[in-house]
């Protein structure tokens, strides 16, 4: 069966608006970021220092700082977060049509999503 | 090297990754894990994490602009398989701490290699398909895809073999970051005998996903550095908006020689990071 186009067309502008959000909130991040420490000497310590951890209660101190690699961290966890909303927008067009088998699919993949994300090491 | 200096040289190659990933439905990793760990002598759990960013922005930023819009992606097909893919992709994740991988690693780059030679020898325009499979008709998997002048309708085949080899691809992507997205476009070229294009751009569509689920447990492991991930997450979001724009005007034949150049470079680069042990 033919998806409905529509609901084609919905997801693209949901994956468009989600893309455009996280790239401009990396950007900006970024941006900043590079102009206070773009002249600095990276070192491996740099590169692989687990100082960032990032969760759902995180974030609220990140926003609340908000330095420029906080805010880097809230575009690259938007992008997550556009991932959801694409299953949950699925699982909804299919309630809608009243197909319980592909309801019952998304719905477990979007469980997944949050529960990872849940996830604590 | 200067922190801006890095991240313009992340940048380039990302737009790479980009463009490669969104024209062969696999994602960016395969260009940003070795760029990484050989040029930059990053960890390779670091060089993971940032290859599950790329991911998710090669599969959002090309979905979004063209493969949705044009009716490339089975929805259908993508969120079917994707179940199987995330519950593998959530064990594999879940592993990756325990499972020494170097074993599978040398297993599957060879499992690339073979997949090369599959795609290449098969030759889509002379099969012709009059049924389907039964779970394809049970849940209305078939659809149809823009060919040269009109839409194209399409029959799908040997679901359950696609099914167990998606099992096996979201484990591959949990445990070892790249390899999701080749598995998916084989099980869907192979398996479900789709037009390439709809394998291709359906795995595009689902690999976001896939990543999604493992980015959750890279971040509370700190594997996700964002120092890394900015100027790859920017290029790799250019480049796919580009490779979605070639897509359409590439012909199936050089897809199918770019996607077998690439696993066997994946495969190629599995190799030689089990054997000098980075994995």
């Amino acid at each position: 069966m033919q998806e409905n186009k529509n609901m084609q067309e919905f997801i693209g502008l949901i994956l468009l608006i989600g893309t455009c959000v996280s790239l401009g909130i990396t950007i900006l991040g970024s941006t900043i970021y590079l102009i206070q420490h773009g002249n600095e000497t990276i070192s491996l310590e740099m590169l692989n220092s687990t100082s960032y951890h990032l969760s759902i209660l995180q974030i609220w101190n990140i926003t609340k700082s908000l330095s420029p690699i906080g805010v880097i961290e809230i575009g690259l966890f938007a992008l997550v977060i556009t991932q959801i909303i694409r299953v949950a927008t699925l699982t909804w067009f299919y309630l809608k049509t009243n197909d319980y088998i592909f309801t019952g699919i998304s719905s477990f993949i979007l469980f997944i999503l949050i529960y990872s994300l849940l996830w604590r090491h | 090297m200067t922190i801006l200096c890095f991240s313009v040289l992340l940048f380039v190659f990302s737009i790479i990754a980009g463009l490669l990933g969104a024209l062969t439905g696999l994602g960016g990793g395969v260009v940003i894990i070795p760029v990484l760990v050989l040029l930059f002598h990053t960890d390779i759990h670091y060089a993971m994490g940032t290859s599950l960013i790329s991911v998710m922005a090669t599969s959002s930023s090309s979905s979004a602009t063209a493969y949705l819009r044009e009716g490339y992606i089975n929805l259908r097909i993508g969120m079917f398989l994707e179940v199987v893919a995330v519950i593998g992709a959530l064990i594999g994740a879940l592993l990756i701490v325990i499972i020494p991988t170097t074993f599978l690693i040398i297993l599957f780059s060879f499992v690339l290699f073979f997949s090369a030679y599959l795609t290449i020898r098969r030759k889509e325009e002379n099969e012709h398909y009059s049924n389907s499979h039964p779970w394809a008709v049970a849940l209305k998997l078939d659809g149809s895809y823009p060919s040269t002048h009109q839409m194209k309708f399409y029959h799908v085949q040997n679901v359950p073999t696609a099914l167990s080899i998606m099992g096996i691809a979201g484990i591959l992507a949990g445990l070892l970051g790249i390899g999701s997205g080749a598995l998916k476009v084989l099980a869907m070229d192979q398996a479900l005998h789709l037009p390439y294009k709809v394998a291709t751009t359906t795995s595009n569509f689902m690999i976001g996903i896939t990543a999604a689920v493992s980015a959750g447990i890279y971040f509370s492991h700190g594997f996700i550095n964002p120092l890394i991930c900015f100027p790859v997450m920017i290029g790799v979001v250019l480049g796919s908006f580009l490779g979605a724009k070639v897509l359409a005007k590439t012909q199936n034949r050089n897809l199918r020689i770019l996607f077998s150049v690439t696993i066997c470079l994946i495969g190629l680069q599995m190799l030689y990071n089990a054997l000098i042990g980075h994995i």
